[in-house]
């Protein structure tokens, strides 16, 4: 499902955010990234997401190869995965419910369809009565789950979060990593950046330690 | 029921709300617009009633061709010269006839000019040539001085007059004019399209993080640029519209105060605003501008990379 070979990212300066990285994860599989700030946690989540291009090696995901994936392939495979962003990268102008349903949106999915599936995805995350708010409405927490709603909504075959219960009281984290589990039971591929790690020894997944930018633990 | 495509209620939602949302920025877009385009149309107005003045300047030309002696009957002559392109009207002036007129103008100033009998044999018959309106006012003092050359060769021809220096001025007036009008028309459009560029960039640049969100769900480039694209030609159109209504407006009211001063009358006659056809289409021809330069911006946004270029570019 993921293939990381000898993937570099170097940005101006030069940092070098990745060295030499590689691993790989299979279908169903659910893993955490785990790190100090600063170790490249939050790259490798980028390359990952063909949110950027790593400088060289490669990074398979599925059919794709993110080093080399042209801009008409690119929409087509962020339909396939579901991102949760540190930042959330929410549209403050539109309501609850028009972030939630932009991946179907995009992918040009009926009204009805959209308006259902939307519903479910917020009660799924605890929301279903914020759905005409707007985001500057809402506490950091609740941002993070319109956040994963949006994630899930069209069922990706990979899910891949930043942080994604960094703004949740410990209740509602376990209650977000649960969903997660469900929903690698049923075959999605989970991958989770964190630095929580009470949360990574609870869960007793495979965790791959990322520190100065290189892979310094597996553990399966 | 009939259902409307679901790609028209998407892009119709788009739309709408993204004018409510950013009813301001919008609203600033369309007057900054506006007030590019109305220099613009300003500027075309201009060039088009100076063309149009510029016939009425050429419109009254005449000229004489004198006979020389001898010559009593040139009606070969007569129609060769009906015949040229220049030439409106031609109408043969025998000696008695010029003598009678010339009678008739100094009789009351010098009467004793008038008692000189070999005054007769001084004056040629001629051929008073009128010349049609320039259809090219730039080109038209050159050809009435070439084709006035051209009849002094013919042997029937004694001499050509036909106000030289007045031609001369004329085709002075006419390319200063014209080079100050195609500068200043090109200087209106150039800051035009530099003004429709900045102020569309502006706006996208302020919705780049919609672009970037856009693209990190999977929106193809098309789903993210078409409602962009409508929604920048919708604004030139409706700053155009406005803009031409407004040129349009203020034309009449200066050709209305024209015309209730006598000076100015003829002239006044003469001045024609904008056509509705002229209208609709210079306002599809704003909309298509607005388009294209919401079109180019975006190729340098949507590049399907948008998030990550915006965080090299530390913004």
């Amino acid at each position: 499902m993921i293939e990381f070979q000898h993937v570099y990212k170097t940005y101006p300066g030069p940092v070098h955010a990745l060295k030499n990285v590689g691993f790989s994860v299979g279908k169903g599989e659910f893993v955490f990234l785990t790190g100090p700030s600063g170790a490249g946690k939050t790259t490798l989540f980028r390359m990952l997401s063909a949110f950027d291009r790593p400088s060289s090696g490669r990074v398979v995901v599925g059919d794709y190869d993110l080093a080399a994936i042209g801009a008409k392939d690119l929409p087509y495979f962020r339909r396939r995965i579901g991102i949760v962003f540190q930042d959330f990268r929410l549209l403050k102008d539109r309501s609850v419910l028009e972030n939630v349903s932009l991946p179907l949106l995009v992918r040009g999915e009926r009204s009805a369809q959209i308006h259902r599936r939307s519903h479910e995805a917020l009660e799924a995350v605890g929301l279903a009565g914020r759905a005409k708010s707007y985001p500057d409405s809402l506490s950091g927490g609740e941002q993070q789950r319109i956040a994963i709603a949006r994630a899930l909504i069209h069922r990706p075959g990979l899910l891949i979060a930043d942080e994604p219960t960094g703004n949740l009281d410990p209740g509602l984290s376990e209650d977000i990593m649960d969903l997660m589990e469900r929903l690698c039971a049923q075959g999605t591929t989970v991958f989770i950046a964190t630095h929580d790690h009470g949360l990574v020894e609870r869960r007793r997944k495979r965790r791959i330690e990322i520190d100065g930018g290189a892979i310094v633990r597996d553990d399966p | 029921m009939i259902r409307r495509p679901h790609g028209f209620d998407t892009l119709w939602q788009h739309l709408t709300s993204a004018w409510r949302r950013r009813m301001a920025l919008n609203l600033f877009v369309v007057f900054s617009l506006f007030a590019s385009f109305t220099l613009l149309d300003t500027a075309l107005i201009v060039a088009k009633n100076f063309e149009a003045l510029s016939q009425l300047w050429g419109s009254k030309v005449e000229m004489n061709v004198y006979l020389k002696d001898g010559v009593e009957d040139p009606a070969a002559l007569a129609a060769r010269i009906g015949g040229h392109p220049l030439v409106k009207s031609v109408q043969f002036v025998s000696k008695d006839r010029a003598f009678a007129e010339l009678q008739a103008q100094l009789a009351s100033h010098a009467p004793e000019i008038l008692k000189d009998p070999e005054l007769l044999s001084f004056i040629p018959a001629s051929l008073l040539v009128e010349l049609k309106s320039p259809a090219r006012p730039e080109t038209y003092p050159e050809a009435v001085r070439a084709y006035a050359e051209q009849l002094k060769s013919d042997e029937l021809v004694a001499d050509v007059q036909y106000g030289a220096g007045w031609m001369d001025e004329l085709r002075t007036i006419l390319q200063v004019l014209g080079n100050i009008g195609a500068l200043f028309f090109t200087v209106v459009l150039v800051g035009s399209l530099f003004m429709v560029g900045f102020v569309i960039r502006n706006s996208l640049q302020q919705r780049r993080e919609e672009i970037e969100i856009l693209e990190l769900v999977g929106a193809s480039r098309w789903f993210i640029r078409m409602p962009f694209l409508i929604e920048g030609a919708l604004i030139s159109f409706l700053a155009g519209a406005l803009s031409l209504w407004v040129t349009n407006t203020l034309f009449a009211r200066v050709k209305g105060t024209l015309l209730n001063e006598d000076l100015f009358l003829f002239i006044a006659h003469r001045l024609h605003q904008f056509s509705t056809a002229g209208v609709i289409l210079m306002s599809l021809g704003y909309a298509l501008v607005g388009a294209a330069v919401s079109y180019l911006c975006l190729r340098h946004l949507n590049t399907g990379f948008a998030a990550a270029e915006s965080q090299k570019r530390g913004t």
